[in-house]
């Protein structure tokens, strides 16, 4: 799941390397176009990335020998959503 | 029979009021204890407890006064205060008027906080050089803080506000008391292990340096510091520093200001992402451009080169030369032509028929001309040819001159 993060965080700085690439305008004309589908699909993947997480708070607790239990939160979570709507 | 008396509210206190403000003892007297819950309101007015071992009073400290302090009054402050006590009618609130105050050294507390803050900070938990950026876009925010009161709501909200998809994973932890220090490094050490979140938020609403000083313990501090994903502490009011706060990577006013700081706007990020989606189009679409540019110009050069436009500079030279070929052969011909004539005008001056008009004569034999007499003799029959026709005749005799 890092990996997770770790890409969307590349991704964008790889999209943006390719801008910068693309914009000094050296790239033989294949290349660019080479280069301009691969950052369509980087745009397309941080988009859906960006549009899928889901809003949950959940409550982290730990067992006697230390392992973590995730559950989800009743604390809060439906004012939250409600207050988080609103605005 | 008892009377009792009924009083208002306000006819209380303002008779409690009046009788503080009567006591000679409650004047212009001296106050010593130590600062806490300091705050600066707008207006310039100080509002603070006094307090020492086992009591508290509430105090003020108008602009007024406020403005020729030397120093500047904080939590856990020791000091001397000179005024006047009174109460507050409209809360019914008995506090302590100051019209002076003066420092009377740090406080313990502040005092422990400080020896604790040079000690990690000479083992460089403070480091800059190693503080951990945060996430773009965390996939998961845990926080450590009470499953009570306002805090958690609060940064869901925040946080949810800008980026409605961010999940959080809170860790019920008792923000205060003893033990709670231990309580909340724990709780860092859990969600470092939990795979889902990628950045801890250690968070306290606010309170006065006692309620916060768990977060100025130095277990609590070795967690964060030990902590593999980045912390973010939130402690208190932005006021408020704690050793939290220095040993954390990034250092955040309030719990809420933590949300703000920890979660991404997503509007922001969707146009980043499409700003330089649109920064690849147009390049590309400079770039062809550009190469249409270069077409077109190079199409112009080559145009300039094709080969009608190079027969059509051969034409114009073919054109010139023959002209002046025709010129030339013109003038040759009209040479050559006079040339002619004047030749021709000679040969006719020259030819036998001039000759004979002048009065000669051709004589023939057969078909030998005849250019001497000892090519006759008599009888031989003969043509004499003249200008105008010729005469058949017989030779009669044959002289030769000179013999």
């Amino acid at each position: 799941m890092a990996d997770k993060k770790q890409s969307f965080e590349a991704d964008l700085q790889k999209l943006e390397a390719l801008a910068d690439k693309m914009e000094l305008g050296e790239l033989p004309l294949e290349q660019l176009m080479d280069a301009y589908e691969q950052g369509a699909k980087l745009a397309k993947s941080l988009d859906e990335r960006l549009k899928t997480a889901a809003a949950r708070l959940y409550e982290v607790g730990k067992q006697k020998d230390g392992t973590l239990t995730v559950e989800e939160s009743t604390v809060a979570r439906q004012e939250s959503l409600l207050d988080g709507a609103e605005e | 029979m008892s009377t009792r008396l009924t009083l208002t509210v306000e006819e209380l206190n303002e008779y409690v009021r009046k009788s503080l403000a009567g006591d000679p003892m409650l004047r212009n007297l001296s106050l010593r204890g130590e600062i806490s819950n300091f705050k600066r309101h707008v207006s310039g007015h100080l509002y603070f407890t006094l307090k020492d071992e086992n009591s508290a009073i509430q105090c003020a400290m108008f602009r007024t006064a406020a403005i020729g302090l030397k120093f500047r009054p904080a939590d856990g402050m020791k000091v001397v205060l000179r005024g006047n006590v009174g109460l507050y009618v409209k809360t019914g609130s008995y506090q302590f008027y100051a019209d002076g105050m003066e420092e009377e050294g740090l406080g313990d507390i502040h005092l422990r906080m400080e020896a604790l803050k040079k000690k990690l900070q000479a083992e460089g938990l403070f480091d800059a050089s190693l503080k951990k950026p945060l996430p773009l876009l965390p996939m998961g925010v845990g926080i450590a803080t009470s499953k009570t009161g306002a805090v958690i709501h609060d940064m869901t909200r925040v946080g949810w506000r800008r980026h409605p998809g961010i999940p959080f994973y809170l860790y019920p932890v008792s923000v205060q008391g003893a033990g709670a220090a231990k309580e909340i490094a724990a709780a860092v050490e859990a969600l470092d292990r939990l795979d889902e979140v990628d950045v801890i938020i250690v968070a306290r609403g606010g309170g006065s340096l006692e309620d916060l000083w768990e977060f100025n313990e130095e277990v609590l501090a070795r967690a964060i510091f030990n902590c593999q994903k980045p912390v973010v502490s939130a402690v208190g009011h932005e006021t408020d520093f704690s050793i939290s706060d220095f040993v954390a990577d990034l250092r955040a006013p309030t719990p809420s200001a933590a949300a703000e700081l920890v979660v991404p706007q997503r509007e922001q990020l969707l146009q980043t992402v499409e700003k330089l989606q649109t920064r690849t189009r147009r390049a590309c679409e400079m770039t062809l451009a550009g190469y249409a540019a270069g077409l077109s110009e190079l199409s112009a050069r080559i145009a300039r080169q094709t080969p009608e436009r190079q027969f059509g500079v051969i034409a114009e030279r073919v054109q010139g030369l023959s002209q002046r070929l025709t010129l030339l052969y013109k003038q040759v011909l009209e040479q050559k032509a006079r040339a002619l004539s004047e030749l021709s005008l000679r040969i006719t001056a020259a030819s036998p028929r001039e000759t004979l008009k002048r009065g000669y004569a051709i004589v023939r034999r057969g078909k030998t001309s005849v250019q001497s007499v000892t090519m006759l003799k008599p009888d031989d029959l003969i043509t004499i040819t003249l200008a105008d026709g010729s005469a058949e005749a017989k030779t009669l005799r044959v002289l030769k001159e000179d013999e």
